[in-house]
């Protein structure tokens, strides 16, 4: 068995024994700048949207109701 | 150190117990920790001598009386020791650890108690996902975890304050616990344990006086759990919690990649989403890159189609059927919003359910009709996503002219 005291078959998907018990945070640690939550999906100049403007103004028989 | 026989291994013994010497008190629990001549001395001595004199040695250094039970169980660990019997050696830790339950009473023993636990995770695993035993129940970790909680209900069971007290080793057993319940898929008993943190007290503020490892360990695990009941909330926080105490080092990559997994599929749900760099920071780029795309765009057709290419990949990390359900009321909304810019013209902002049912189907959703487009309308208008109201008999979606599409993630989160 190893020393350190890993798993020696830990898998893939295993949540490891941390290497040590204590640590400190450093500060600067945060990294909220590289998740994005102010979105704007006004971007409609993309692929998606081009495909989907042109099948939105086909001429196409009626919806209907089932 | 030199252990060649039971008095010497007593009288050191005895010694570190006088001291509370919690590392020694490790290794002298250690078959490991002995040399080679030292070991066969030992186990020669041990063979000559029947358990009556054994016991007698022990009682002749008073201190020891406790352990006598424990000292005698590992003895005989070392007589029987089998570096390539793992299965053996399971039972043989089994016992001592049970053993162990009986005699641990104080802060300065929770070293040998991480160390005996970590011998009984290390061993279940090396039994039970050898090759050989691949696809068979896994008996030895489930054993292993209802030793976890027979040590865990006797370690918070004691009166003394927390500091001082043995209770100091309550969340690495549970950790251990959760870890044996998630290898089993089976979760329904992680709620008792954690149903007795509360009980005796050592949640809330008493949380943070554990060691941080804990912490992040235990809040990895809840944050997994309550995104699997659907808490979506306390899913982000637990998640989240772990994630920023989470070091950056190379020796805690593996665990922050995993919490970023999980962080990250909450924050899909809630409207959040990591920038490319961090997927390639922690190589789930192409799990997540295209998907966070079709989300985006609402594009039912195109997320699922990624979800089936590498269906094996979202199962076995647990997150298929999250992704599958609990993504779509978000993608209507992008999707709704996506019709609204390109159709809208003029003072009034409105779509018209038509305009819907063909995007509808244009993303693959065709077993759509028109009520059903209003129903969706309605929901999302419900859930706060889109500021409108519906008219039946126009089949518009009158839209509020300031703001009709609030920031999902602002909004309900």
């Amino acid at each position: 068995m190893d020393e350190n005291n890993n798993n020696p078959i830990d898998e893939d998907d295993d949540f490891e024994d941390f290497p040590v018990e204590e640590w400190e945070v450093p500060k600067d640690q945060d990294d909220s700048q590289y998740w994005e939550n102010n979105w704007d999906d006004s971007d409609i100049d993309d692929e998606f949207s081009k495909q989907l403007r042109a099948e939105l103004q086909k001429k196409s028989d009626s919806g209907s109701k089932k | 150190m030199s252990v060649s026989d039971a008095n010497t291994f007593c009288f050191q013994l005895s010694e570190i117990v006088r001291s509370k010497d919690e590392i020694g008190f490790t290794k002298i629990f250690n078959p490991e920790e002995l040399e080679e001549n030292e070991y066969n001395s030992l186990v020669d001595n041990l063979n000559s001598l029947d358990d009556e004199i054994i016991r007698q040695i022990i009682d002749s250094f008073p201190n020891l009386e406790l352990y006598e039970n424990f000292i005698i169980t590992y003895f005989g660990l070392v007589k029987n020791w089998d570096y390539n019997d793992y299965e053996k050696l399971f039972e043989l830790y089994r016992k001592l650890y049970t053993d162990y339950m009986k005699v641990f009473s104080y802060p300065w023993q929770i070293f040998l108690l991480k160390s005996l636990s970590r011998s009984i995770i290390q061993l279940a695993y090396l039994c039970d996902l050898s090759p050989q035993n691949l696809g068979k129940k896994k008996s030895k970790i489930e054993e292993a975890s209802r030793l976890f909680s027979s040590m865990f209900n006797s370690v918070v069971n004691d009166r003394e304050s927390l500091e001082i007290s043995k209770k100091m080793g309550a969340y690495f057993i549970a950790n251990l616990a959760f870890k044996t319940y998630f290898k089993l898929n089976n979760l329904n008993l992680c709620q008792s344990f954690i149903q007795k943190l509360r009980q005796y007290d050592l949640d809330k503020e008493n949380f943070y006086k554990f060691p941080i490892s804990d912490q992040v360990t235990y809040s990895y695990y809840i944050g997994r759990l309550d995104l699997l009941n659907s808490n979506i909330i306390n899913a982000e926080k637990h998640l989240n919690y772990a994630y920023t105490n989470c070091l950056n080092g190379n020796d805690f990559f593996k665990n922050k990649k995993l919490i970023f997994l999980y962080l990250t599929v909450v924050r899909l749900i809630m409207g959040k989403f990591p920038k490319e760099i961090l997927l390639r920071k922690y190589g789930y780029y192409e799990y997540f890159y295209d998907l966070i795309q079709a989300i985006k765009q609402g594009n039912f057709k195109i997320y699922n189609t990624i979800l089936n290419e590498r269906l094996d990949w979202y199962i076995k990390t647990g997150i298929y059927l999250i992704l599958k359900k609990q993504m779509e009321a978000l993608m209507f909304r992008n999707l709704f919003s996506k019709v609204f810019k390109i159709t809208a013209i003029g003072k009034n902002p409105m779509i018209s359910y038509y305009s819907l049912l063909k995007a509808f189907k244009f993303v693959g959703l065709n077993d759509y009709d028109l009520d059903d487009i209003e129903c969706v309308a309605v929901s999302l208008i419900q859930k706060g996503y889109m500021n409108a109201y519906v008219n039946n008999e126009t089949q518009l979606i009158i839209l509020s002219r300031k703001l009709p599409f609030p920031n999902p993630y602002v909004t309900n989160y």
